[in-house]
């Protein structure tokens, strides 16, 4: 993985919302910290309405007896983001993603994968920022201070981030093709940002568990705060995404102590590059 | 504030944040370096997963290997995994101190979901500790070694805490705690090797913490048939990797 430092570039075809916020965005990094208030310049979005996404599990025919799931979203799921149209680097014959090697998976994690099997519809996380954001032709065009502009390209799913004029100057990404990190440090917080296509199983036991306890708000986040700051994970377009909080006085620090400056990050994410239907 | 938590559990632990965020114990003692050179010799032992420290609630009852042949986060051995809340020195650990013997010394516990008013959904109250604790052979900050459990990337440095992204796929978000940060043997970007000197052991934290490592792990798992990114229990994956420490099979 390399890190590279995010900057718009220029405008492609987006959303004007994020036409006019791309314009307004100094080139040079900003120093100011992230606030509640800074992301409140962010664009402004609905929530979505649109019908819940179905998900459909797979597991790698070429690794039979890996835990390891790669996870496509079913070509006719009906969602916000299949309706959209879809970005210029999403063509059609990336719906289904290709067979790759995968990593060694603990026996005891998971012995069979399952076979493919629908999955109950669920409500579209995110749904009330994410629509607006990235229901866009294309990706937010990037330039790359330190690497390729065609580095993103090769994240087989999508690459959100908040989009902010404090992530868009100055935030790190660490892209791989399965997955993707990235982290934003702002004056004693920092915030790091996850997305991965490919998942492990849990046990029966902690599966069941998770499954009574995963309680997502209206918007599809669950939380997973520690006293460190605030977390929250969601799904969407059958990847994994998470995003959390850290804070140099996590006990007063109001960005760790309530969740407006989380979910505002995770309200304002776009998609800023990758392969919307995984890999090709 | 859209916490998810159970009102009751949180009612009955409103009381423990302070201490159960590892922060706010007593003052600490001077360090006691001959804490635990009486046990390194005895052999491993250790609870079973979800078997907690008496007092520290209902943790999870499950030997997955989540974080399949990792390497120990910390160099060397002896290593003791236990509570920091519910053993001697802690809030609710009987009095004592952190460097008494007894913490120096196996068996080990599991502290994955011990009490606190954290949400964790694989906790049996959805609530509960992320991670697990790590003391190091003695009690002295500063002297022991943090490593990489799997090859990858040091993507954040906080003011308490490093952030590894491993290399493998599912993508590991390892995250170690209480680290001596101005002494860090990486920087951010950094590629590190599985095994790798991260920084030393120490208690660095908003008031001050024991001398112990905060070691956990998020990965994408699949609820419901839907993806999400949750921390995931490592005690069993730490006991087996300790267990390759001790074998000399790393």
């Amino acid at each position: 993985m390399r890190a590279v430092t995010l900057r718009i570039l220029a405008l492609g075809a987006v959303a004007p919302l994020l036409l006019a916020q791309t314009a307004l965005t100094p080139a040079a990094p900003e120093t100011k910290p992230v606030t509640s208030e800074s992301l409140r310049s962010a664009p402004k979005t609905e929530r979505a309405v649109s019908a819940p996404a179905a998900l459909e599990i797979k597991p790698v025919a070429s690794a039979p007896k890996r835990s390891v799931l790669k996870i496509k979203r079913a070509v006719s799921a009906p969602n916000s983001f299949t309706s959209a149209p879809k970005p210029a680097t999403a063509k059609s014959n990336r719906s289904t993603p290709a067979s790759k090697p995968l990593a060694p998976a603990p026996k005891s994690a998971v012995s069979e994968p399952k076979p493919a099997a629908s999955v109950p519809a669920q409500a579209a996380p995110g749904a009330r920022a994410l629509k607006a954001n990235l229901n866009t032709t294309q990706p937010v065009q990037l330039r790359l201070a330190t690497a390729t502009p065609q580095v993103l390209a090769g994240v087989h799913l999508p690459v959100l981030l908040p989009n902010t004029p404090e992530f868009r100057a100055g935030v790190r990404v660490y892209p791989s093709p399965d997955s993707y990190a990235a982290t934003l440090s702002s004056l004693g917080a920092t915030i790091e940002v996850f997305g991965s296509r490919l998942a492990s199983r849990l046990s029966p036991y902690a599966e069941k568990l998770a499954a009574q306890r995963l309680k997502p708000d209206a918007a599809g986040y669950v939380f997973t705060d520690t006293e460190y700051g605030p977390g929250l994970t969601f799904s969407r377009y059958g990847n994994a995404y998470s995003i959390r909080v850290t804070c140099d006085v996590p006990e007063t620090d109001k960005r760790c102590t309530k969740h407006d400056f989380l979910t505002g990050l995770a309200d304002s994410m776009a998609m800023f590059g990758g392969t919307p239907e995984g890999g090709h | 504030m859209r916490l998810s938590l159970n009102a009751a559990a949180l009612f009955a632990l409103v009381l423990q944040i302070a201490a159960c965020s590892q922060g706010s114990t007593p003052p600490l003692p001077p360090p006691n370096p001959s804490a635990a050179l009486a046990h390194t010799s005895k052999p491993f032992t250790f609870h079973t997963s979800g078997d907690l420290a008496s007092g520290g609630g209902s943790g999870l009852a499950d030997n997955t290997i989540y974080l399949p042949g990792i390497r120990f986060p910390i160099e060397n051995a002896p290593a003791f995994a236990n509570s920091q809340v519910y053993s001697k020195g802690g809030k609710f650990g009987g009095g004592g101190t952190q460097c008494d013997p007894a913490n120096y010394s196996y068996p080990w516990r599991d502290t994955f979901c011990e009490s606190r008013v954290w949400t964790v959904q694989l906790c049996p109250t959805g609530i509960g500790h992320q991670g697990q604790d790590i003391r190091p052979a003695t009690c002295a900050g500063g002297t022991h070694w943090a490593v990489a459990a799997e090859a990858g990337q040091i993507t954040a440095i906080t003011a308490y805490s490093v952030t590894l992204v491993s290399s493998s796929s599912p993508q590991k978000i390892y995250r170690y705690l209480h680290m001596k940060m101005n002494a860090l043997a990486v920087t951010l970007d950094q590629h590190v090797a599985r095994g790798k000197r991260l920084g030393l052991v120490n208690n660095d934290f908003p008031g001050g913490t024991t001398f112990h490592l905060h070691f956990d792990a998020q990965t994408s798992v699949t609820v419901n048939g839907a993806p999400v990114i949750m921390y995931v229990p490592p005690y069993a994956s730490l006991v087996a990797a300790y267990k390759r420490l001790l074998s000399g099979k790393q």
